[in-house]
């Protein structure tokens, strides 16, 4: 029993330090980087390790997108513009990688892939937000991009994961007006560019 | 049968006679035989079984290291052989070892009470059988004298040995020899990249053990943690993706890439809440249109 409590409280102090690592990595980070990331479990860094490279592109793509470098179609409607320029965003930093010589356009769809599958575990299995904070054009968005992806991989472990994805949203999805909102957001995946 | 002289047996073992004679009088080299001579002086004489147990059971490990490594296989049955009669088994190094397969043939034999006399203390061997805990749970409920509760903390601490930490612990309890246990966990957290290096060797300091080098995993770095590591090279993912964007558009991007102005645009609609990836709060004023 004595040595049972020593486990215990060797393990119980393992997760204390654990935390204070957290806390002294957050220090650690440098500035510019720290911003964006977060470690909410340790599980988080290998997904984040793979999502790394369009978490960049989109957030490098907004000020590239402000002067003026990409077009993203007008989105038809106020509730709807928000989400509707991240489409447009998001396909950029596709359209980043390979563009840049940096990624494959197939190193591409896994990154995105793995951001979606945080965002589908914290949104759906994780239930992180409530269904006021969680915003339905958000997932319209991701739901159109999936189906996108989905159609352009020839990795067919991805496809099957990409479809993994679209019924898991489809089995939370109540709203009638969802499609139409995809519909649009397709369109704007579909028409954005870059110019010189 | 075979006698040497003092100076004999200091050359035998490499060493010099006045830590031969100190050895000799702490008793870990008993002279086979004495007398003094008319004149008054002392002729100790030592039997080569005297030297060789000496060598086996007693000698420095950097000393023992280089006999061993000068042993043919025979030889090294010899010292197996003497080790085992006295009890001094652990002392075995892991190459060695190796070398005869005897832990392979042990663990075949699956005769726990014997392995567990023979390798109690020795760490590294212990990290051999523990490697093999899975199939082998008598062998550790044996050695730590453990109850089936405490076991499964144990497997779950030991199985990929994850938990150094518990390690220390148990180790603590259960061993004498700290240089090579400061080894061995130095090895455990060598192979750990997500570990934090400093808080084990920390730990270690603690309890009197020291960890030494990490070895073989150059990668870990300085600053004592592997996730710190992983930041590092995702911020040289970020720098160079920058770099390549600045070059490509010509164009310089904002030094720091983040919002200026977070009631204007749509970023308003973000505010106080995740970013659209769920990356952190605080995004939801960077890198704004």
């Amino acid at each position: 029993m004595e040595l049972q409590q020593v486990l215990r409280q060797v393990l119980e102090h393992k997760i204390e330090q654990r935390q204070e690592i957290k806390q002294q990595l957050a220090l650690y980070i440098p500035e510019d980087f720290a911003e964006y990331i977060d470690i909410e479990t340790d599980e988080d860094i290998g997904l984040l390790k793979k999502s790394l490279p369009f978490l960049c592109l989109h957030e490098f793509s907004h000020p590239l997108y402000s002067r003026g470098r990409i077009v993203i179609p007008e989105p038809s409607c106020r509730e709807l513009y928000h989400n509707g320029i991240e489409t447009g965003i998001d396909k950029a930093a596709m359209l980043l990688g390979p563009l840049l010589g940096r990624y494959t356009h197939e190193e591409m769809l896994l990154s995105h892939y793995a951001m979606m599958e945080r965002v589908f575990r914290d949104h759906f299995d994780l239930k992180k937000y409530s269904d006021n904070e969680s915003s339905p054009t958000f997932i319209a968005r991701l739901y159109a991009e999936i189906k996108e992806h989905r159609e352009q991989t020839i990795n067919s472990v991805l496809k099957s994961k990409l479809e993994q994805l679209l019924k898991i949203a489809d089995s939370n999805i109540s709203s009638h007006s969802f499609s139409d909102v995809v519909k649009e957001y397709s369109q704007i995946y579909h028409q954005t560019m870059f110019v010189q | 049968m075979p006698k040497y002289t003092l100076k004999e047996a200091a050359g035998m073992l490499k060493t010099d006679l006045f830590d031969l004679v100190k050895i000799a009088n702490e008793k870990k080299l008993k002279p086979f035989y004495q007398q003094r001579n008319v004149s008054g002086d002392d002729f100790v004489y030592f039997s080569e079984e005297a030297i060789r147990k000496y060598q086996i059971c007693h000698q420095p490990l950097k000393s023992f290291r280089r006999y061993l490594a000068g042993c043919d296989e025979e030889e090294l049955e010899e010292v197996i052989e003497t080790m085992i009669k006295n009890g001094k088994f652990k002392r075995l190094l892991l190459p060695e070892f190796k070398r005869l397969g005897i832990l392979e043939r042990l663990l075949e034999s699956e005769d726990y009470e014997e392995l567990c006399r023979q390798f109690q203390g020795h760490d590294e061997w212990y990290k051999k059988i523990t490697d093999r805990f899975a199939v082998h749970e008598p062998l550790a409920a044996a050695k730590f004298s453990l109850e089936n509760e405490d076991l499964l903390l144990l497997n779950k601490a030991l199985a990929n040995l994850k938990e150094p930490l518990v390690l220390i612990q148990l180790y603590q309890k259960s061993t004498e020899s700290k240089s090579e246990l400061g080894r061995y966990i130095g090895s455990l957290i060598a192979e750990q990249i997500d570990e934090n290096i400093e808080e084990l060797r920390e730990e270690a300091s603690k309890l009197g053990i020291r960890t030494g080098k990490l070895g073989r995993n150059k990668s870990c770095n300085p600053s004592g943690t592997g996730l710190t590591s992983q930041y590092r090279e995702a911020l040289n993912v970020v720098k160079s993706l920058r770099k390549g964007i600045e070059d490509y558009f010509g164009i310089k991007l904002p030094k720091e890439v983040r919002l200026s102005e977070p009631e204007g645009g749509y970023a308003s609609i973000r505010y106080n809440r995740r970013n659209d990836y769920g990356t952190t709060a605080s995004t939801s004023s960077s890198f704004g249109a």
